[in-house]
């Protein structure tokens, strides 16, 4: 069918170009929102997996550190080092703190740790070291590019000076940044010296973890305890449920525009061929023959446009990631198949849509 | 009139009644008229006298109001829509007076859409476009669109599609109205061989003089009656 399909297309080649491009720029933004989700879901949860924890100890009724409170303090520390099975209970203390670059307000998600045991520290430094004194702080690489930071460079928090010393990677949760610095200066930061956030626990090699987290529940009433995998699944559903929605929403509304775009030049080019298709049907062609066609036509347009997004994916990205440094997108060939898999689907949908004019096709029109 | 079997077509008692609020317009009233392989006929009328109601209505895209119309010795009303459709497909074939072929098509394209209507082996259809369109003298035209092609080209494509599926009727609604004198004879001598050389029936609605020459059968219509059916030497 795309034999007679692409000729009555490229009879109108500008608004063919036009419908591609119209097309393409939807799937674009569809790809871009998926990669987008990819990029957050890993980033926002990449210091969760990649800690060392075997169990995460936060306060009762917390079960995330994205979208939660958790307010332990130090002795909490004392009693879990004492439970037998625990190699190291290491506390961490995150804070949301207030920075100002040149003028520049910005936010970072300060995280205190013991730069001894590195339990809760950066991930993954890619340029720089970690911290190996409280005058010093690790950023987001991200944050980082954003906010001109380098190497040697002073952030000033609410205590005093911080010399920044390493960039962090997988430290870059999209709508705010890591940074780390001793788990006493931020406590210093905020103003009190016994607070925590939670304690990250490794255990000794032959502690089973769910004797030791009801161990440590018997000891401690009034805490949660939960093993690394429940810990970044609930972090996992505590960022889906806040970005899911609003990606899915944009997504949804590129989907109609696609199939609104289709729909509207499928629609016009009945209505122009009119009496085309008038007489094919007065000739004698069969019922499905003519939708077929207009099918034939959704789906070069729906490929073409999958190809050309495809082209222009790419160096959009790098120009969005430049611009906006802590946007962290990650691409998959699975992406590309579901994009160009829904683009076929929307295409079809419009297609169907458009079709219903033809039932308004009369084959005596072709003797008027 | 060749070989003279059942008729291909049949009208019996035939009327044609469109109705617009409460006026009612006889388009086509009460004709009876029998089709057959091998001939040539021309309708004859004024404008609004009925021929392409008859026409249509023969070809089953319309249903008459009253008597009955025999296709292929079978009554329509006897026929599915699907099956009206293959009909129209495979043993009708259509030339219009402005030729309408698909402008975005090609001379080729514009042929072989047709074959697509119907389940034929794929192999050869290629070959049988290419003879066709050699036979009628447009062959070099293949790869052209209808805007390249003069009135007559364009007419000799729209026969070449109306008979690729080799059809056993051929209607002409007035098929020399838009081609110089020259050109209609030469396409109303493409229809009288159809009918001649291939045993078909043509159906031809026209005011040419020159078209009534090369007729079986002559019928005249006015205000949707058959006034007249004869041999073309009476009107000539």
């Amino acid at each position: 069918m795309t034999r007679y399909a692409i000729p009555l297309l490229t009879h109108h080649p500008l608004r063919l170009g036009l419908t591609i491009g119209g097309v393409a720029l939807c799937l674009v933004l569809m790809l871009f929102l998926l990669s987008i989700y990819s990029g957050v879901a890993d980033g926002s949860v990449d210091y969760i997996r990649q800690s060392k924890a075997d169990l995460w100890v936060l306060q009762e009724n917390a079960t995330n550190i994205l979208r939660g409170t958790s307010i332990l303090s130090t002795a909490h520390g004392n009693v879990l080092r004492s439970v037998s099975g625990v190699r190291q209970a290491s506390a961490v203390l995150l804070s949301l703190t207030s920075i100002n670059r040149d003028g520049r307000p910005a936010t970072i998600f300060l995280t205190g740790f013991d730069p001894a045991s590195n339990l809760g520290g950066p991930p993954s430094i890619i340029q720089g070291r970690t911290i190996a004194s409280d005058s010093e702080i690790v950023l987001d690489k991200s944050f980082a590019r954003k906010f001109a930071f380098a190497i040697g460079d002073t952030v000033i928090l609410k205590d005093g000076p911080a010399r920044v010393v390493g960039l962090s990677t997988a430290t870059n949760a999209f709508v705010i940044q890591y940074a780390f610095a001793s788990l006493r200066r931020v406590q210093s930061n905020i103003g009190f010296s016994t607070l925590v956030t939670c304690y990250l626990i490794t255990l000794e090699h032959d502690a089973r973890k769910n004797e030791v987290a009801d161990a440590i529940r018997e000891e401690l009433p009034g805490i949660e305890v939960f093993d690394h995998a429940t810990f970044l699944q609930n972090n996992m559903h505590e960022m889906e449920s806040g970005v899911l929605p609003l990606l899915y929403t944009i997504a949804a509304i590129g989907a109609v525009v696609l199939t609104v775009i289709l729909t509207l030049l499928l629609s016009i080019s009945i209505l122009e061929k009119r009496k085309d298709f008038a007489v094919l049907k007065a000739i004698g062609a069969p019922h499905g023959f003519l939708p077929r066609l207009i099918a034939g036509q959704a789906l070069v347009i729906t490929i073409a446009a999958s190809a050309v997004s495809l082209a222009m994916f790419f160096p959009f990205v790098a120009v969005v990631e430049t611009l906006a440094p802590e946007i962290s997108t990650q691409s998959s060939p699975n992406h590309v198949m579901f994009v160009a898999g829904a683009a076929v689907l929307l295409g079809l949908v419009s297609s169907f849509l458009s079709a219903e004019r033809l039932r308004r096709v009369y084959p005596l029109e072709s003797f008027q | 009139m060749n070989a003279i079997d059942t008729p291909l077509v049949q009208l019996i008692n035939v009327s044609k009644v469109f109705t617009s609020g409460e006026q009612k317009t006889c388009a086509v009233n009460n004709v009876s008229l029998d089709l057959f392989t091998g001939e040539m006929i021309v309708l004859l009328g004024p404008s609004g006298s009925g021929k392409t109601t008859l026409l249509t209505t023969l070809a089953g895209l319309l249903q008459p109001t009253t008597g009955t119309v025999m296709l292929f010795g079978k009554p329509m009303t006897s026929y599915t829509p699907a099956e009206l459709q293959h009909v129209r497909a495979v043993r009708i074939g259509f030339v219009f007076q402005t030729f309408l072929l698909m402008e975005a098509l090609t001379v080729e394209e514009n042929v072989s859409i047709v074959t697509g209507f119907v389940r034929r082996h794929r192999d050869g259809i290629e070959n049988e476009i290419g003879d066709l369109l050699l036979h009628l003298n447009v062959a070099h035209l293949a790869k052209k669109h209808p805007a390249e092609l003069s009135q007559g080209e364009k007419q000799r494509v729209a026969i070449a599609r109306a008979i690729i599926n080799k059809p056993d009727l051929i209607i002409a609604d007035e098929p020399t109205a838009s081609v110089d004198a020259s050109t209609g004879t030469e396409i109303i001598r493409l229809l009288h061989g159809f009918a001649k050389e291939q045993s078909k029936c043509v159906l031809v609605t026209s005011h040419d003089s020159r078209v009534i020459a090369f007729a079986d059968r002559v019928v005249e219509m006015e205000d949707g009656r058959m006034i007249l059916c004869h041999s073309p030497s009476a009107v000539v």
